[in-house]
């Protein structure tokens, strides 16, 4: 087991630079993921590490060990890698122990340590031995046909295993079963993981640490909180989780800022925006708050408002209010009853803490 | 209420319909192996006074495969060629077709067209073109060895086994590689990637998981070689008449053409050429059982993997284009040179350059006939094949019941059984009638042989229209025949044109049912290059060739300019 370390790494193709000088280090035991819209070049990225795709220019290291540099192109069969495939790959003449099987297989180990160790993993992933060794994967569902596929990544004792989008062929149920097996397991085995997927909240709940990628580039990395707390940038704040972003002018250094229609709102304020520069006022769905009839507010911004238009999601009710001709922000609050409906007047409060101001 | 009065008439015109079909299908299918079978019990031919039943044509044609009769050493050849045939085209096939699209050698799409040249030309483009460069006595390439080196020896003796083998293995070649570079390119790259991060090289991945994968194409291409090698009688005919090698298509084609005529036997012979390829047939059944363990050809497109070759790259560059250079190029050029010499030469006098062969092979009344005659009925074949095969895929595929299931297993059955049984067996059934020697007897074969083109290649197109385009159609009021010209053959115009293609370019080069069935009325271009060919005027012979490969390449350019169609579609299922 180890990390990855990949320097100034750069893809073209033609004209097109696909992955710009990327930088990331992934510590022994850590699951990254790399997160982005299609045409990111996350999925290139990790071909790259898998060695499916040969860099136009960098660094790669797997393990200490350059497989990627200078005349240096260690081939994808040397690597030691485990990778899940987003069409699994599963062969369809192997049956899935065979399947399984194949890693070991290639490194010659003994038919007796074969044996057991393809019938640990197939219980790992949830799949006995009795009921599943013999079966072919056209007898398999998708659902399963992934977990085979799963286990025959990890059987070899891969240094990193890759994750190509591994979940985006299941339907929304398995996949969320999935996801809660794929953490346990990198709980139990610990191998180093890199996982691609344009799926924030897939990113989200397996991550120890998400790189959010656009245009070839890293454009924020860290813990899924602090992404999603602390977006650095517009791309960032509008690709993981539902977004206002409300145009605006900075007034003051002391976070004083004017939004459209000149409704004057406070927000933490980063040193060095210089007065009557452009800004944008960031505030998540479910952090703007409608006050009842007689509550009080907060003592900064609160805004009398109406709705526009209210919808009945089932566990919230999502709300179109406008606080001025050109100013609208979207909130959700959790459904109760007795809340207001389309053309009230309201208050409601962008809690200035929760503002981010980029 | 209303829907249930109007349906109902719907519903019994559709069954009548389906039953209608199936009836037609059935009797021109089975009438040709009726025939076949009736004319292997008779003693004398058809239309004798003192034709009685008897069992002696079988008791010869079996009980000799045992005893030294006429048929062992035929049938032993004739597997003897079939079996390496097989073997070395589907081999080379597979290699070519895995080299052209999946790997990063130089010139991949140049290969693609180049491998496929062999399609538009016909099987005797090799014999004559081996024969003017390696007959023993006077093949160019024997007279410039022995001149060079003064042996008296021959270097190539083309008219030998490995001769038949190799010019037969060339020429099949094609096939394999069609068929199989639509399995390649629809296979999911993540299945080799997947076996590259398994720890699996280059060759561990091709030996275990590619060609594996690819079992169900490559034993498909397999037996239609292997059934092609039994029924081609021009390659082994030929080459093999002067080393009296004789397979049991070209004993079946003597026994119909050659002194005393015997068709009970030919029929006979026929009923064990057909067993053999049963054989074939039966084992590609067994091979492909588990189908869902091979790979399909789907809609689905997946962007090749293209494995990096490295320092192998220009020893397969270097195997590719001697496959090309020796199977298509060498032949070729022979055949080319030999139809500019003149019409009686044997000497290489290249200041003696010329059209003589093509003058007076135009100017030839029979040969112009021929030419006329060919035209008539690839055009025919290929429109009523095109057409058909649209009406039938489309009840087959969105009309689907148990009478059209039949007629489609019906259609199928002709292209398993060699042409030159099948030639017997029509000659058999339609001697009495008024098609006999004329060239609507070879029209009727032609179509029952090659509807299965049609209807396969249709339906496979007709799948892959999405039905809710009809339905949208459909709902917006339009009628179903409506629906049908102005959605269906739109989006189908593509595959038409290419069955047409496919079925034109096959009758043009037919040979081995035509040989049997054909008149001095109904001469057809592949027919008589054979025959000058078998005078000894290569010159005329070659002449026609060319021509033949000219008038299909004139036709293949039009189509791609006009339709974007072409030879690439599956040609065989």
């Amino acid at each position: 087991m180890s990390g990855i370390r990949i320097s100034r790494l750069v893809k073209r193709y033609g004209e097109v630079a696909a992955v710009k000088e990327i930088d990331l280090t992934i510590e022994r035991g850590e699951f990254v993921t790399l997160l982005g819209p299609s045409g990111s070049g996350k999925t290139t990225t990790l071909r790259m590490v898998a060695g499916l795709e040969q860099p136009d220019g960098g660094i790669i290291e797997i393990g200490g060990r350059v497989v990627n540099g200078e005349r240096i192109n260690v081939p994808t069969h040397k690597r030691n890698l485990g990778m899940v495939f987003q069409s699994y790959a599963v062969w369809p003449h192997k049956s899935v122990f065979d399947n399984i099987a194949f890693p070991l297989r290639m490194k010659r180990v003994s038919r007796k340590d074969e044996r057991e160790r393809v019938e640990r993993m197939l219980e790992l992933v949830e799949l006995p031995y009795a009921t599943f060794g013999e079966r072919y994967p056209s007898q398999l569902s998708g659902g399963q046909q992934q977990r085979v596929a799963l286990a025959r990544a990890l059987v070899a004792d891969p240094d990193v295993i890759l994750y190509d989008e591994p979940l985006s062929n299941l339907d929304a149920k398995l996949r969320d079963s999935m996801r809660i097996l794929l953490r346990r397991i990198h709980d139990q085995v610990g191998v180093t993981a890199l996982y691609v997927t344009h799926d924030q909240l897939e990113a989200m709940v397996l991550s120890d640490r998400v790189c959010v990628m656009n245009h070839g580039e890293i454009v924020q990395q860290g813990a899924p909180r602090d992404l999603y707390d602390k977006p650095s940038n517009l791309f960032v704040a509008e690709f993981i989780g539902q977004t206002n972003v409300l145009p605006a002018q900075v007034n003051d250094t002391s976070g004083a800022l004017k939004l459209a229609d000149g409704i004057a709102i406070h927000a933490p304020l980063a040193a060095g925006r210089a007065p009557g520069s452009e800004a944008r006022v960031i505030i998540r769905h479910h952090q703007v708050r409608l006050l009842g009839s007689g509550e009080h507010g907060p003592a900064e911004n609160v805004f009398s408002a109406t709705v526009r238009e209210a919808m009945f999601l089932g566990d919230r009710m999502r709300y179109v209010i406008e606080l001025a001709p050109h100013c609208t922000v979207v909130a959700e609050v959790p459904a109760a009853p007795g809340l207001p409906g389309a053309g009230s007047a309201v208050r409601v409060v962008l809690p200035s803490e929760s503002c981010i101001v980029i | 209420m209303t829907a249930g009065v109007l349906a109902a008439p719907a519903v019994v015109r559709g069954r009548f319909w389906s039953w209608g079909v199936l009836a037609v299908v059935a009797l021109l299918v089975l009438t040709p192996l009726g025939a076949l079978l009736y004319g292997s019990l008779r003693t004398h031919s058809p239309g004798s006074r003192r034709a009685t039943w008897t069992l002696e044509n079988l008791q010869s044609v079996y009980g000799g495969l045992f005893e030294g009769g006429w048929t062992q050493s035929a049938a032993l050849n004739s597997i003897s060629l079939a079996v390496p045939v097989m073997l070395l085209a589907c081999g080379l096939g597979v290699f070519l077709a895995w080299a052209v699209t999946r790997t990063d050698m130089w010139g991949r799409r140049t290969f693609e067209f180049l491998f496929l040249l062999p399609m538009l030309y016909s099987p005797l483009v090799g014999v004559i073109g081996w024969s003017v460069l390696a007959d023993p006595r006077a093949g160019l390439l024997n007279k410039l060895w022995q001149a060079m080196t003064g042996s008296a020896e021959p270097v190539i003796n083309i008219y030998s086994y490995g001769g038949i083998v190799a010019v037969m293995v060339f020429y099949f070649i094609p096939y394999a590689f069609i068929l199989n570079v639509g399995t390649l390119r629809a296979m999911d790259p993540a299945l080799e990637e997947a076996a590259a991060v398994g720890g699996a090289n280059l060759w561990q991945r091709l030996v275990q998981i590619t060609f594996p994968m690819m079992l169900g194409s490559i034993a498909a291409a397999g037996l239609f070689i292997f059934t092609l090698a039994l029924e081609q009688f021009a390659i082994p005919g030929f080459l093999g008449s002067h080393i009296r090698f004789d397979t049991l298509a070209y004993a079946i084609y003597l026994r119909t053409n050659g002194y005393p005529v015997d068709l009970p036997g030919a029929a006979a012979a026929g009923t064990l050429l057909l067993i053999l390829s049963a054989i074939g047939l039966y084992w590609y059944r067994r091979l492909t059982r588990r189908s869902e363990r091979f790979v399909t050809v789907t809609a689905r497109g997946y962007k090749p993997g293209v494995t990096a070759l490295g320092a192998l790259k220009p020893i397969i560059f270097a195997v590719c284009s001697l496959v090309f250079v020796i199977g298509v190029a060498v032949p070729l050029a022979a055949v080319v040179l030999r139809a500019l010499l003149p019409v009686r030469t044997t000497s290489l006098d290249l200041s003696s350059l010329g059209l003589e062969n093509f003058t007076q092979a135009l100017g030839a009344e029979d040969i112009m006939l021929g030419l006329r005659n060919s035209v008539y009925l690839a055009v025919g074949a290929a429109t009523i094949c095109a057409a058909l095969g649209l009406l039938l895929a489309y009840r087959l595929v969105r009309r689907r019941s148990a009478p059209m299931a039949l007629a489609d297993y019906l259609i199928a059955m002709p292209i398993g059984i060699p042409g030159t049984v099948f030639g017997v067996g029509m000659l058999w059934a339609y001697v009495g009638s008024p098609l006999y020697l004329t060239i609507w007897i070879l029209m009727l074969a032609f179509v029952i042989r090659y509807l299965v083109y049609g209807v396969r290649t249709t339906s496979a197109g007709l799948m892959q229209v999405d039905r809710t385009l009809e339905e949208a159609a459909t709902v917006s009021g339009a009628t179903p025949l409506r629906t049908f010209v102005f959605v269906n053959l739109p989006l189908l115009k593509p595959v038409i044109a290419s069955t047409w293609l496919l079925v034109f370019m096959i009758v043009m080069r037919e040979i081995s049912a035509s040989v049997i069935l054909y008149g001095v009325n109904s001469v057809t271009l592949p027919i008589l290059t054979w025959s000058y060919l078998v005078d000894g005027s290569y010159g005329i012979a070659s002449a026609l060739a060319i021509l033949q490969l000219l008038i299909v390449a004139a036709i293949v350019v039009v189509f791609r300019w006009v339709f974007g169609a072409d030879v690439r579609t599956r040609s065989h299922d």
